[in-house]
C-alpha cells in the first residue's frame, strides 16, 4: 500500500509514540494489522495515512512509549458549563451493580454541568437507520456509519463502498448538534461558555473531531477518553445521590456498547456484525467483489469486540460484555422512541448528513499506470531477493512492504541486515543453486581423490589461493578451495578452515599423507586437469559465483 | 632439526632427547631450528651442557616461514640475538591461536623434559616479511640464512618462487634428504651458493638421516661462516647420508 | 470445440502467478482479491478493476469447484490486463453448453454456499474484451481472459 502522505490534510493522531520511551522493538510494527508503522533511527513512527486507530500499538507496547493524547480531564475548568455526551461504551465500565443511571449522575458530580444520554440517541438513529434501509430496498448493505475509524477506512481503501453507508448522523454527532443553542435556551447560558466534550472508548473520535465526517465543523469542543473520567467516577460513585433521572435508554440502545447491538436493533432481513480490522476489510473486500450476498445491512467497528473493546476502556472487555448483556435483560428490549417521531425529524432533515462524504483513496504507485506497473514489477523483484524472514528488523513490518518502500524511496535496501549479511548464502540456497561437493563433482567431471566421506558437504563459493597463511586469514568456511600446494598441511588447514572441499590443479595429485588426513578429516579432494583459471570460469559457469 | 616446539613434531622429540640422540650419532654441530620459534634452544644449550661424553656444540635458531611461504634456516650464536630475532618474528606473525588437534601441542620445555608451558601462536603460519626482509634483519643480528629444503616443491625458494632471486643476500642452500646435494646446480638458479643437506628432524628417528661434512676449527657459528665462504681452509666437504634409525 | 492457440506474455511488464487448490473452499477468493488489489495499486480505472475482479473470482470458482489445482497468472502492461488460469481439472466437455447462462454442474452443497449459480463462464466472457477457452474432457483447461485498458 503506498503509504505517502495525502498533502491535503494532516490528520490529527490520538497516539503518539515518545521517542525517548519507544526502544525501536518491533512488537508494535508487527501488530498493527494497518501495517501502519515504521522503525525509522530506532524509533517507531506511526504513518497518518495509514494508521486506522485501532489502538493495538498503545495496548501492546512493551515500554508504554505510546501516549493517548485525548484531553485531560481538567479542560473541562476552559468552560464554564462543560456538557459531557458520553459513548454508550462508559455504562459498561463499572460492573454489575452500577446502573447507567448513576454513571451518569456521576458525570455530573466530577464537573460536568449537563450530561446527555447518548444511548438514547443511538435508539434513535438505530430506528432512522431503519427507515433508511427500508426507504431504499436496493441497498445491500446499508453500513452503519456509528463507527468512524470504520468510515475513514472505506474513505480511504474503499470508496467505492462510500454509497453503501448510510447517511444518518451518528448518536454523537445529533447529541452534539444545536445542544449549545437548546441549553442555552433551557438554562439561559451563553453558547460561547459551553463545551462539549465526547467520552469515548478509542483513538478514532480526535480525529473526526478536527475532520468530521457528515458535518463540515464537529459540534464537538474536545474528546476524552474513558480512562480519563474513570478514576472520578468511581470516586464519585461512593457517594452518590440519585435524586435525577437521566438516563432514559432501554436495552436496545445500551446493547450498542456491544458487538452486533446496532444489528440486533434493525428489524430487517439479513443483518451482520464485523469487528477487527483485518475481519472488516475482508467483510469490505467481499462487498466490493459483490460477494456478500443477500445482507441488508452491516455493523461494523474497528475495535475487535464492538465499543466496549476499545484500546482507551478500562475494563476488561468480556466482563464490559456480562455488564451490557445484564444491563439489557434488566431495562429490556422494549423502546420507548416514537416512530411517528422519528419518521417525522427524518422528513425536516434532522437526521441528515450536512456534507457528503469525501474520498480519500490510497494512492497508486505512481499517477500513470505504465509508471505504476514498472514499480509493481520493481518491487516484485527486490521482494524475490528478500530472505521473507519477516523479522522487522529493517524498520518495516515485513518483506513484501519493505519491498514497497524501498521502490518508493522511503527506505534503502542496505536496511535489509538479513539481506546484506546472507546475500551469498541465502540467494544461491533460493535459487537452489547450491550444491554438494559430490554434485559439484560429478558436474564439472572432477575426480576424487580422497575424502569421500564429505561428498555431501555443501559448497556455497569458491576461493582460490596457493599460500596457506593467506588461506587461513580468508578463505569462507563451505568453499571449495582451488590450489595447487598437495603437501600434508594442505589437509589440516582445510580442516581449520571448514572448507567444504579441496580442488588440486594443473591435474596434480596429493601426496599419501595428505590424502591419508583428507580421509581422516572427511575433507574431499577433487582433482582438476585444468589450471586454475579455467577451472575457476568452469566453477562460475556451474552457479558457484562469489 | 625440529624439537616438540614445532607444529607437528612429536612429543619424545624434547630438546634434551633431540641433543643426547645427536651426540649418540656423534654430530658436532647442529642446529635447532623451530618453526617460527627459538623457545627450545637454551634448553638444548643446557641439555647439551649436561652430557659428559661428545656433547654437539647447539646453534640457535627458527626456521622462519616468509611471507612467500618459504622456509629459511636463520642461525645465531649469541641466544640473546636469536630472542630478539624470535620477537620480531613473534611480531610479524600471522595472528590466531594454534590448533593442537590439526597441529599438536607447541610444547616448550626445560631440560628435564618437562613441558614449561604450550606456545599458543600460529607456529604453522606464515610472517609478512620477504625473504629479502628475513635475511637483511638475520644479517643485521649477526646471523646465518640458509633456504631450506630447496629441492622441496612446497615452502622453498624454488618451489615458492621458482628461482633464487638474484639479489636475495643468503649464505647458503639445504637439500632435504630427498635429494643427492650433488645434484643441487638445478636448482641454484645460475648462482654460486655453497649447499648443505640436513635431517630437517621432526622426530628422533630422522635425526642425523642427512648431514653435511665442515673442514671447521671448532664447531661454532664463526666457523661455520667461513666453511660456507670457503675462507681461511674451511670448507664444505661433502654430504652424507642414512637410512633412518629404526622405532 | 478447436483448440485456439495461446498468445505468448511477451508485452507483459508485470506478472504474479497464484496457485489454487481445487476443493480448497477456505481459501477460495483469496486469489481474486489479491488480484484485484494488485491492480489497485497500479491505478486502473474502477470499471477495469471491478471487471478484472469479477472475472479472476469466477476463473477462481472454477477451479476450486471443479478444477483440481491449477495457476492463476496475472499478465498486467499498462494496455490490458490478462487473467489466464490454467488446471488439471476434468476439463469441460462440453464447451457451448457451459457458455449458456443458468447452466451448472454444482453440487447441492456448492449451492447452498452461494457458489454455482451457473454463472461463471458467461459471466466471465461478459465482462473480458477476450476469452480463449482451451479444454477438453479430461484434459484439464486453460483459460485466458483479457480486458482492455482504454
Amino acid at each position: 500500500m503506498n503509504p505517502e502522505n495525502n498533502p491535503e490534510k494532516t490528520r490529527v493522531m490520538a497516539l503518539k509514540i515518545d521517542p525517548e520511551l519507544c526502544n525501536g522493538c518491533v512488537v508494535c510494527l508487527k501488530a498493527c494489522p494497518a501495517k501502519a508503522i515504521r522503525v525509522r533511527r530506532g524509533v517507531a513512527q506511526i504513518l497518518p495515512e495509514l494508521c486506522v486507530d485501532c489502538g493495538i500499538c498503545y495496548q501492546v507496547c512493551p515500554q508504554g512509549a505510546i501516549e493517548v493524547c485525548t484531553a485531560k480531564l481538567e479542560e473541562i475548568n476552559r468552560f464554564r458549563y462543560p456538557v459531557a455526551v458520553p459513548a454508550s461504551a462508559l455504562f459498561s465500565q463499572f460492573g454489575f451493580n452500577t446502573s447507567p443511571n448513576q454513571v451518569l449522575l456521576a458525570l455530573k458530580q466530577i464537573g460536568f454541568k449537563e450530561v446527555v444520554d447518548t444511548s438514547w440517541l443511538c435508539e434513535m438513529v438505530g430506528v432512522a437507520m431503519e427507515e433508511y434501509l427500508l426507504a431504499h430496498p436496493e441497498l445491500k448493505p446499508g453500513i452503519s456509519p456509528i463507527c468512524p475509524a470504520v468510515v475513514k477506512l472505506i474513505t480511504k481503501r474503499f470508496p467505492s463502498l462510500m454509497t453503501n453507508l448510510i447517511p444518518v448522523l451518528p448518536p454523537r454527532t445529533l447529541a452534539s448538534k444545536g445542544l449549545k443553542q437548546l441549553l442555552a435556551k433551557r438554562y439561559g447560558w451563553d453558547p460561547a461558555e459551553v463545551g462539549i466534550f465526547f467520552i469515548g472508548p478509542c483513538p478514532a473520535y480526535l480525529d473526526v473531531l478536527h475532520d468530521p465526517i457528515c458535518v463540515a465543523t464537529s459540534y464537538l469542543d474536545e474528546v476524552l477518553c474513558i480512562g480519563e473520567v474513570y478514576g472520578p467516577i468511581l470516586k464519585a460513585l461512593r457517594n452518590l445521590k440519585e435524586e435525577e433521572k437521566i438516563q432514559k435508554s432501554s436495552g436496545v440502545g445500551l446493547s450498542w456498547a456491544s458487538l452486533g447491538g446496532q444489528a440486533e436493533q434493525m428489524k430487517v432481513e439479513n443483518t451482520m456484525a464485523a469487528a477487527g480490522f483485518k475481519d472488516v476489510v475482508t467483510i469490505l473486500e467481499m462487498l466490493e467483489a459483490g460477494r456478500l450476498g443477500d445482507m441488508r445491512f452491516l455493523e461494523a467497528h474497528i475495535c475487535s469486540g464492538g465499543c466496549l473493546s476499545g484500546p482507551l476502556t478500562v475494563e476488561n472487555p468480556f466482563r464490559a460484555e456480562s455488564v451490557v448483556r445484564k444491563l439489557v435483560r434488566e431495562h429490556g428490549l422494549k423502546s420507548e422512541v416514537d416512530r411517528g417521531k422519528v419518521r417525522q425529524s427524518i422528513a425536516e432533515g434532522v437526521f441528515d448528513w450536512e456534507k457528503s462524504l469525501e474520498p480519500h483513496p490510497v494512492r497508486p504507485w505512481a499517477s500513470q499506470p505504465a509508471k505504476a506497473i514498472a514499480k509493481m514489477k520493481a518491487i516484485q523483484d527486490l521482494a524475490e531477493r528478500l530472505p521473507r524472514s519477516e523479522c522487522g528488523l529493517c524498520g518495516c513490518p515485513d518483506c513484501q512492504t519493505f519491498a514497497e518502500d524501498v521502490i518508493m524511496g522511503l527506505a534503502k535496501d542496505s536496511d535489509c541486515v538479513a539481506l546484506d549479511r546472507q546475500r551469498h548464502l541465502k540467494t544461491k540456497q533460493r535459487e537452489g543453486k547450491e550444491m554438494t561437493v559430490k554434485e559439484l563433482a560429478e558436474k564439472l567431471g572432477l575426480a576424487v581423490a580422497a575424502g569421500t566421506g564429505g561428498l555431501d558437504r555443501r559448497v556455497t563459493g569458491g576461493y582460490i589461493s596457493d599460500l596457506l597463511s593467506d588461506v587461513m586469514a580468508h578463505a569462507p568456511a563451505g568453499a571449495l578451495w582451488v590450489t595447487l600446494q598437495v603437501h600434508q598441511n594442505v589437509a589440516a588447514v582445510a580442516v581449520l578452515k571448514e572448507v567444504a572441499a579441496v580442488c588440486l590443479v594443473g591435474g596434480r595429485k596429493p601426496l599419501p599423507e595428505t590424502a591419508a588426513k583428507a580421509d581422516e578429516e572427511n575433507i574431499p579432494i577433487l582433482l582438476s586437469p585444468d589450471d586454475a583459471y579455467t577451472l575457476a570460469g568452469k566453477l562460475y559457469a556451474a552457479g558457484l559465483g562469489g | 632439526m625440529h624439537t616438540c616446539l614445532s607444529p607437528c613434531g612429536g612429543y619424545d622429540v624434547t630438546p634434551a632427547a633431540v641433543v643426547g640422540r645427536a651426540a649418540e650419532l656423534g654430530l658436532a654441530l647442529i642446529a635447532i631450528t623451530d618453526h617460527n620459534s627459538a623457545e627450545n634452544v637454551a634448553a638444548a644449550r643446557k641439555a647439551a651442557r649436561r652430557l659428559k661424553q661428545a656433547p654437539p656444540h647447539v646453534l640457535a635458531g627458527l626456521e622462519v616461514t616468509s611471507a612467500e611461504e618459504v622456509h629459511l634456516l636463520t642461525l645465531f650464536e649469541d641466544l640473546a640475538d636469536t630472542l630478539t630475532f624470535q620477537a620480531m618474528v613473534y611480531d610479524h606473525l600471522q595472528p590466531g591461536q594454534n590448533d593442537p588437534e590439526l597441529f599438536g601441542d607447541q610444547i616448550v620445555a626445560n631440560a628435564d623434559d618437562e613441558v614449561e608451558y604450550l606456545n599458543n601462536r600460529l607456529l604453522i603460519g606464515a610472517t609478512d616479511l620477504s625473504v629479502g626482509e628475513v635475511a637483511a634483519r638475520v644479517h643485521d643480528l649477526g646471523g646465518l640464512v640458509i633456504a631450506a629444503h630447496l629441492d622441496r616443491p612446497s615452502y622453498s625458494l624454488i618451489g615458492q618462487l621458482g628461482l633464487i632471486p638474484p639479489e636475495l643476500d643468503i649464505d647458503g642452500v639445504e637439500v632435504s634428504p630427498l635429494a643427492d646435494p650433488r645434484n643441487a646446480e638445478q636448482w641454484l638458479s645460475g648462482r654460486e651458493l655453497p649447499v648443505t643437506a640436513s635431517s630437517d628432524a621432526h622426530d628422533l628417528a630422522q635425526i642425523g638421516r642427512a648431514w653435511t661434512e665442515l673442514a671447521l676449527k671448532k664447531p661454532d657459528l664463526a666457523e661455520l661462516r667461513l666453511a660456507l665462504t670457503g675462507k681461511e681452509g674451511r670448507g664444505v666437504l661433502g654430504w652424507g647420508k642414512r637410512k633412518e634409525a629404526a622405532g | 470445440m478447436s483448440l485456439p492457440e495461446m498468445d505468448d506474455a511477451s508485452d507483459t511488464l508485470f506478472l504474479e502467478s497464484f496457485p489454487i487448490k481445487g476443493s480448497d473452499f477456505i481459501s477460495a477468493g483469496r486469489v481474486s482479491i489479491a488480484i484485484k488489489n494488485l491492480l489497485k495499486g497500479a491505478g486502473l480505472p474502477a470499471d477495469i478493476l471491478r471487471r478484472s475482479a469479477i472475472v479472476a473470482y469466477e476463473a477462481e470458482m472454477n477451479v476450486v469447484m471443479y478444477g483440481g489445482d491449477g495457476t492463476c497468472s496475472l499478465h498486467l502492461s499498462p494496455k490490458m490486463v490478462r487473467v489466464v488460469m490454467k488446471d488439471q481439472g476434468p476439463g469441460i466437455s462440453d464447451l457451448d453448453l457451459a457458455m449458456q447462462e443458468g447452466w451448472s454442474t454444482a453440487t447441492t452443497q456448492m449451492r447452498e454456499m452461494g457458489f454455482g449459480a451457473g454463472m461463471g463462464l458467461p459471466n466471465i466472457k461478459k465482462n473480458s474484451d477476450r476469452l480463449k477457452i482451451d479444454t477438453a474432457s479430461g484434459c484439464g483447461t486453460t483459460l485466458q481472459a483479457e480486458i482492455d485498458i482504454p
